[in-house]
């Protein structure tokens, strides 16, 4: 697989504040990349560091092996989204297109497609300030593929949309990997990066907790945890075989279970006498350890540290 | 340099298709034009209106040397000789308007007091216009002291002070044409013409330079400009901002211009407005136009480049639209 874009070693203080440090990646061709980490771990950062819109204090940056950013082979959507107001929608696509220097002609066949498929149809006429949020954010979207990128950088793409246009966004972007474009997005909307992405980058306060294959990610992090209702002696729980840790909030213990153990051969050694009004066993979600990371939990630093 | 152009022609397109920008393209000089002109036409209007009715009750005879100097002085009085009484003055003022009674007797002559009777209701500055009827009382009562000719001249002569500054005085032996007349010349226009198309330049310029200012602010504002510049370079979107507003301010003067150059020459009849306008020195404002241009779009982008928005760099702004005018007062305190 070809490599499209690769960060080595990056780093960029904020006065004294180290918002990056060390952060290393690549992106390849035809897969889905995903950064997340909760606000102010430093996606955003990365991003415009990448996209040059920031110079970065280390490390560096390359493009197929080039220093150099092919600006016009890059499709980007910011985090902040806007657009000129008074302008007409199409103005605004075939600008942006030709600043990619994209044929003019190919530029209004896709973006009528494109206008087309998010349900825009018949807009390309009104003026921006017409535009509800959503229908903006889709004008965005199409404006940063127009010109068939080869590496697509989506911040934030899900923020601020229905669930029928996540879908909507969620199916071209799968689509636009399968074509071969490489495609690296932001995001802390857990379910849509589960299903979405090929590979994951897990950030918080600007390093790196977890790098690698969402199904790797997952083997490695995602255990069985099991959760009791009822009124039992921590002590006791914490002597169960398999049982790494226990949380505890009143009545309610959340068991974190070893790797590798058999659901259902644990169930069967739990002693008789507890006390059980509710039980529940499953996986630790990926949701759960991004919950973990932004209050500083420790799922990821134990286990991280165990297969470091 | 590509980018850079696209960037320009975008905005020209951009601005050319916004309606207030439109608006404010052809209302600046119909502003402009209007009340350099529609004031003047008003005044004509009023001072045509109404004629001033000035009877003379003339006991010593100068009745026709006054008409001389009124005609002279072309002030719209209709002058009458009248043998109504001082007394009887009041009367006749009730019934008329904008009319005045002057009795000249020998009160002028010994005293140099001319009564005048006023009705309520007098063209504004009379009192200013009458003084020129001192001159042919006073030459009246030279006359009566029996002062030859050559003594009434000298005597009814003003003193005047002529000045000549040692810069003047180089200039003089420099060039052996001396130019007649004061600052402005013999006709005031050879030099007002030029100055007022400056005039048009430099508001251009000016208007140029803030455009790309709240155009750049705006971009910020409006979150496109991460947008843009992860097409191309900061210095090739600012490249572009300064060949598209130039273009624009170019625009703007041409729309001046087509409205000035018309109605100057229709107003102004007897001037030869374009042999005065198109002069070899006019390329050299140009060119110094046109780097004042560059010099305050610099100016503008570095101070828009540090400020947040528009409305916290507004104070800034005013700032640098005044820059050049300390240049008008130097060069206006050169001259006195």
């Amino acid at each position: 697989m070809e490599t499209m874009l690769t960060v080595d070693n990056l780093g960029k203080k904020f006065k004294d504040k180290q918002a990056i440090q060390d952060i290393s990646f690549d992106v390849q061709k035809g897969e889905i990349m995903a950064i997340l980490g909760p606000n102010g771990a430093g996606k955003s950062t990365t991003i415009r560091n990448i996209m040059g819109i920031m110079y970065p204090d280390d490390g560096s940056i390359s493009f197929r092996g080039h220093e150099e950013i092919p600006r016009h082979k890059i499709g980007y959507l910011p985090e902040e989204r806007g657009l000129y107001q008074n302008v007409k929608v199409m103005d605004i696509l075939l600008y942006l297109a030709e600043l990619k220097d994209y044929p003019l002609k190919k530029a209004k066949e896709r973006a009528l497609s494109y206008l087309k498929k998010f349900d825009l149809e018949g807009l390309e006429n009104s003026s921006v300030e017409e535009l509800s949020k959503g229908m903006g954010q889709k004008v965005q979207f199409i404006s940063s593929i127009i010109h068939e990128p080869e590496l697509l950088i989506l911040d934030e793409p899900f923020s601020g949309l229905d669930p029928v246009s996540q879908d909507l966004f969620k199916t071209e972007i799968r689509k636009l990997a399968e074509n071969g474009t490489a495609i690296l997005l932001s995001s802390h909307q857990m379910n849509l990066v589960e299903e979405l992405c090929d590979r994951l980058f897990m950030m918080h306060n600007g390093q790196r907790i977890i790098y690698g294959d969402m199904d790797d990610v997952k083997e490695r992090y995602a255990n069985f945890k099991c959760t009791i209702h009822g009124k039992n002696e921590r002590q006791e729980l914490e002597h169960l075989p398999d049982v790494e840790r226990v949380e505890q909030g009143d009545n309610t213990f959340v068991l974190y279970l070893a790797k590798d153990v058999h659901a259902v051969n644990w169930l069967k050694t739990l002693p008789d006498h507890l006390n059980v009004q509710e039980l529940s066993i499953d996986r630790i979600s990926l949701h759960e350890i991004f919950i973990d990371i932004a209050t500083d939990g420790n799922i990821v630093q134990r286990e991280g540290a165990a297969h470091a | 340099m590509r980018n850079a152009m696209k960037v320009g022609k975008w905005e020209v397109k951009r601005n050319l298709k916004n309606k207030s920008f439109l608006i404010g393209l052809f209302l600046t000089p119909v502003l402009f034009l209007g009340f350099m002109f529609l004031g003047s036409l008003f005044g004509d209007s009023d001072d045509g209106g109404e004629t001033t009715q000035v009877f003379i009750q003339d006991q010593l005879g100068i009745f026709s040397s006054l008409e001389e100097t009124i005609e002279a002085t072309e002030l719209d009085w209709e002058m009458q000789t009248t043998d109504v009484n001082e007394d009887d003055v009041q009367n006749q003022l009730g019934e008329s308007e904008n009319a005045a009674y002057i009795f000249l007797d020998e009160r002028a002559l010994e005293d140099g007091v001319i009564p005048i009777y006023t009705s309520d209701e007098i063209g504004m500055g009379f009192m200013n216009q009458v003084q020129v009827l001192s001159t042919p009382v006073k030459a009246l009562q030279m006359q009566q002291l029996g002062l030859s000719e050559e003594e009434l001249a000298a005597v009814s002569m003003d003193i005047q002070f002529e000045e000549t500054t040692s810069e003047e005085l180089a200039a003089a032996d420099d060039a052996e044409t001396t130019e007649s007349g004061g600052f402005l010349g013999e006709d005031p226009f050879e030099r007002v013409i030029p100055g007022a198309f400056a005039g048009i330049i430099l508001l251009s310029i000016i208007f140029s330079g803030m455009y790309i200012f709240q155009s750049a602010s705006n971009e910020k504002k409006d979150k496109i400009a991460e947008i843009i510049l992860s097409s191309v370079t900061p210095g090739e979107l600012m490249q572009g901002k300064i060949i598209g507003y130039f273009v624009l301010g170019m625009i703007q003067a041409g729309v001046f211009l087509v409205f000035a150059v018309p109605i100057s020459i229709w107003q102004l009849d007897d001037v030869p407005i374009l042999e005065y306008l198109l002069v070899p020195e006019l390329i050299l404002l140009v060119v110094i136009a046109i780097l004042g241009y560059f010099l305050f779009a610099a100016l503008f982008i570095g101070v828009g480049a540090t400020m947040a928005d528009v409305s916290s760099a507004g104070n800034f702004q005013g700032m640098v639209m005044m820059l050049p005018f300390p240049a008008v007062y130097f060069h206006c305190t050169d001259h006195q």
